[in-house]
């Protein structure tokens, strides 16, 4: 096959024959940018399906694990059984019993208020003991740590109390 | 400096750092592709700008053969040239009279005289659409089937237009001389 030399002198010398006028392309880069941001900014970045699959499940994962231990948890576990609203309410009653029993071995006026005062605490643990039975546990768990903690709190200063009233009879 | 692997994986994530790189790479290039077609810089500006798009747009199909897209993008720029010279109604067939016979070896000889200037003045006085057949086949290097495909014309045409040109450039140095 004959070798075309037009065409490798044309080649070689392509700069010179076919000169390009370069001046267009100042500052085109910026207008690029504005082009570039006109046709993807509003576009969602394409994530492959299989990514977007083990995003979900992690989420889902972390989601349940989340609702499943954060309730066992405030700070300091409240109860032997997180699920067991009656057994926490009812050894809280319990604690009651032993200090209204206490009390009341004092005989004065302010403490018969203060046993007044307890027995309605039982009265209401005891409701809260029926109604966590028919509604969701879960609900009831997360009210019962903030009053459980609060309660813990005035029985162990009433117990501290009436412990030193007794040391002072 | 990022390979080019890296800057198509960049691309294909839309990271715009990726594709500012990516056309700061190839941007003369193709804009110098589209120029010697269209002979419009501002028009050359906008078709080789838009050519990036689209190719941005399709990117995920070059993740795995990042060293087909520059060939992938130089071809959709030639053929959005092709498509503007066809909207200002430009012939690519043209007879190209008063050709005279074949003067092929006038470049043969190593002692020759002709200038790059005479070949530079010749390819001003022919047709553009002749013009870019010769382009495609000497610049762009395309095979005479691929400019046919592009062109929307048979092989054989294209084979002739640019032998047919190819001669009429050498008539015209040889006219000048006498």
């Amino acid at each position: 096959m004959k070798k075309d030399k037009f065409k490798d002198f044309v080649k070689q010398n392509s700069t010179d024959i076919f000169e390009v006028d370069m001046c267009p392309l100042e500052n085109d880069i910026v207008k690029f940018e504005k082009l570039l941001d006109k046709e993807f900014d509003n576009c969602p970045k394409k994530i492959n399906p299989i990514i977007r699959l083990r995003y979900w499940i992690s989420a889902a994962v972390l989601i349940i694990g989340v609702l499943l231990v954060l309730p066992m948890y405030n700070g300091e576990r409240i109860a032997e059984n997180p699920d067991n609203v009656e057994h926490y309410l009812s050894s809280l009653n319990k604690r009651i019993d032993i200090l209204i029993s206490k009390v009341e071995a004092i005989d004065s006026v302010e403490h018969v208020i203060l046993i007044s005062d307890l027995r309605q605490l039982k009265f209401d643990n005891e409701v809260f003991i029926e109604e966590s039975k028919n509604t969701q546990m879960n609900k009831y768990f997360i009210d019962m740590q903030e009053i459980g903690s609060q309660q813990m709190q005035v029985l162990a200063s009433l117990e501290k109390s009436v412990d030193n009233n007794f040391q002072t009879n | 400096m990022n390979s080019i692997e890296n800057i198509v994986n960049g691309c294909v994530n839309n990271n715009k750092a990726s594709q500012l790189e990516f056309y700061s790479l190839y941007s003369k290039d193709i804009y110098s592709v589209v120029f010697r077609i269209t002979r419009d810089g501002a028009e050359s500006k906008d078709i080789m700008q838009n050519s990036f798009i689209k190719i941005f747009k399709r990117i995920d199909t070059y993740q795995e053969k990042p060293n087909v897209i520059v060939y992938s993008l130089k071809r959709i720029a030639i053929n959005a040239s092709i498509d503007y010279l066809r909207k200002k109604k430009i012939r690519f067939i043209d007879d190209l009279e008063n050709i005279p016979d074949v003067i092929d070896d006038v470049v043969d000889d190593e002692n020759s005289d002709i200038k790059v200037h005479q070949i530079k003045t010749a390819m001003e006085l022919l047709p553009n659409g002749v013009r870019t057949i010769l382009i495609l086949r000497i610049i762009e290097e395309l095979s005479f089937e691929e400019i046919a495909q592009e062109l929307d014309m048979r092989a054989s045409t294209v084979r002739t237009q640019y032998v047919r040109a190819r001669s009429k450039i050498l008539s015209i140095i040889e006219n000048e001389k006498r």
